[in-house]
């Protein structure tokens, strides 16, 4: 019985271990002293500039390119998953003519912010963290540092501004596609008319929920791609260290989308009903 | 010239460079010999600050380039250009681009200057025919190749490689190595060479220096070194006969 007790210290070091993958106090301290250091890089790299326009735009449109069709796939569904519940329960107690204000408000509160910055991660966080980890294999990096061109210029600051652009934007265009597809469904399933779900969908939605998620975006963005990129700055030998790097990357930035989300989110909630009085 | 100085180099509580002090002097060649993993490559990357150093000094045309100020030190470091062991091309970019790379990311030429250097560069590396290819498609020696004039067309006074001729089969080897030679005399580059390939120290070199147990311990000229009984052919080049006698071949 005492055997299969765990501590709240034990869950500490095994939730430990998760984000850091080793359980070796060494490995987590060097995890952390590189993501510290590409941080302060970032904004040292930000204040020196010149600011890499080009590049950033470049990064920009790359990063639209590659995550929209999983933003919209995962908005489909999002909304269809949401619509469900809120129609089935609401059907089973005579107020689903109430789904499509539940469903709006559900996506716009919590739902597309938070899957949209889950499929972000997964899908563009990683893909910095591997870019920059075989970069880094390759000696490109060193090359570039050879040719007296700044990496975390060229490569941290335009990859970070991008995200914390795009994601607010694929946070936006989750609503839209979630909403859509919920009503879609809606109709398909009971007939509801489009004028019946739109007028209750954003009837207890006001502006400010929208506002406080596309912040939220802002802040996971900015997060998630500087996180992403650190691990790919991370020392980087050979192809297992990259394969612990990227999952690293991976665990750290679902942890972090979590906590933004939830911290921020009881922000927003306090901060408006501290100002309702 | 390159002053370095009781240069002192550790990773992970293992020191590389102990202590180690070579002069590279204005238009010579000189090829650094040493075993794999002894710490030829960590010497460059020392000098040029890509890893960080303990202790020791490193002038580069009198200017200590380790303690001077980031602007300072990146201004005479832009003095040397290296080529990589993998040679660090960015995959991204095609050939054409990544020899235009420094010159375009530091606005050095206007766009039409740009292309006729790339053009002249690629034709100094025999490359010409393969500007539109990315570095993927390339083989082993052309991608050396093509770091080799992304290296030299900012016109460094110095110019690192670092083993050139590792993974190379003989005759490519021996068209990097031609290469080499022929960027030095059109240049008048100074060149030093890193690396293990005894062949490569016969072609290029003009003064080489041996590097074992983190310094150098012998510094011949080319026709000394090379002679049986001397420091250098000692402890680097009969090693191979030696290890093949005491097997008993």
């Amino acid at each position: 019985m005492s055997s299969s007790t765990v501590s709240w210290g034990d869950f500490l070091d095994k939730l430990r271990t998760e984000i850091y993958l080793g359980g070796m106090a060494s490995e987590w301290k060097a995890v952390r002293s590189t993501l510290i250091r590409t941080w302060g890089d970032f904004f040292r790299a930000l204040a020196v500039g010149p600011f890499p326009w080009r590049e950033t735009g470049r990064q920009f449109v790359r990063v639209i390119n590659d995550g929209w069709v999983t933003v919209v796939a995962g908005s489909v569904v999002q909304g269809i998953f949401v619509m469900w519940l809120a129609g089935y329960y609401g059907k089973m107690f005579g107020a689903y003519i109430w789904v499509g204000s539940v469903t709006a408000y559900a996506v716009f509160r919590e739902f597309a912010v938070l899957m949209t910055s889950v499929l972000f991660a997964g899908r563009i966080g990683t893909a910095f963290t591997v870019e920059i980890g075989s970069m880094q294999m390759s000696e490109q990096i060193a090359a570039m540092s050879l040719m007296n061109v700044d990496p975390q210029l060229y490569l941290t600051v335009p990859r970070v501004v991008a995200s914390l652009v795009a994601l607010p934007i694929f946070t936006a265009f989750s609503f839209g596609v979630a909403i859509l597809s919920s009503w879609l469904l809606m109709a398909f399933f009971w007939d509801m008319s489009a004028q019946i779900f739109f007028q209750n969908a954003f009837m207890f939605t006001p502006a400010t929920l929208l506002t406080n998620s596309l912040i939220r975006a802002f802040v996971i963005g900015f997060t998630v791609a500087l996180n992403a990129v650190a691990l790919g700055f991370h020392r980087c030998a050979g192809a297992e260290d990259l394969g612990r790097s990227t999952t690293k990357s991976i665990v750290l930035n679902l942890f972090s989308v979590l906590l933004i989300d939830l911290l921020l989110g009881i922000l927003f909630t306090t901060l408006s009903s501290g100002l309702r009085g | 010239m390159i002053q370095i100085r009781d240069l002192t180099v550790a990773f992970s509580g293992r020191t590389v460079l102990d202590h180690l002090s070579l002069d590279v002097y204005e238009g010579k060649t000189l090829v650094v010999l040493g075993r794999s993993g002894i710490g030829k490559s960590v010497l460059l990357k020392a000098v040029l600050g890509l890893l960080p150093v303990q202790a020791g000094s490193v002038e580069i045309d009198g200017v200590e380039v380790l303690k001077a100020s980031v602007s300072v030190a990146r201004e005479y470091r832009g003095r040397v250009g290296m080529l990589l062991q993998n040679g660090g091309l960015f995959d991204s970019m095609s050939v054409f681009d990544n020899i235009a790379f420094p010159l375009r990311y530091h606005k050095l030429a206007p766009e039409a200057e740009i292309r006729g250097r790339v053009e002249h560069y690629a034709e100094l590396v025999d490359l010409k025919d393969a500007l539109a290819v990315f570095p993927q498609d390339l083989s082993g020696g052309m991608r050396r190749r093509a770091a080799l004039a992304r290296a030299i067309i900012q016109n460094p006074k110095y110019l690192f490689y670092d083993e050139p001729s590792t993974g190379l089969d003989p005759s490519t080897s021996a068209l990097v190595e031609i290469l080499i030679r022929r960027v030095k005399e059109e240049l008048g580059i100074t060149t030093l060479i890193v690396t293990h390939d005894v062949d490569m120290v016969m072609f290029l070199g003009e003064d080489v220096a041996l590097l074992s147990e983190g310094h150098i311990t012998a510094r011949q000229d080319l026709k000394t070194a090379m002679t049986p009984g001397s420091e250098i052919w000692d402890q680097f080049i009969s090693q191979r006969e030696k290890a093949h006698r005491e097997h008993g071949f």
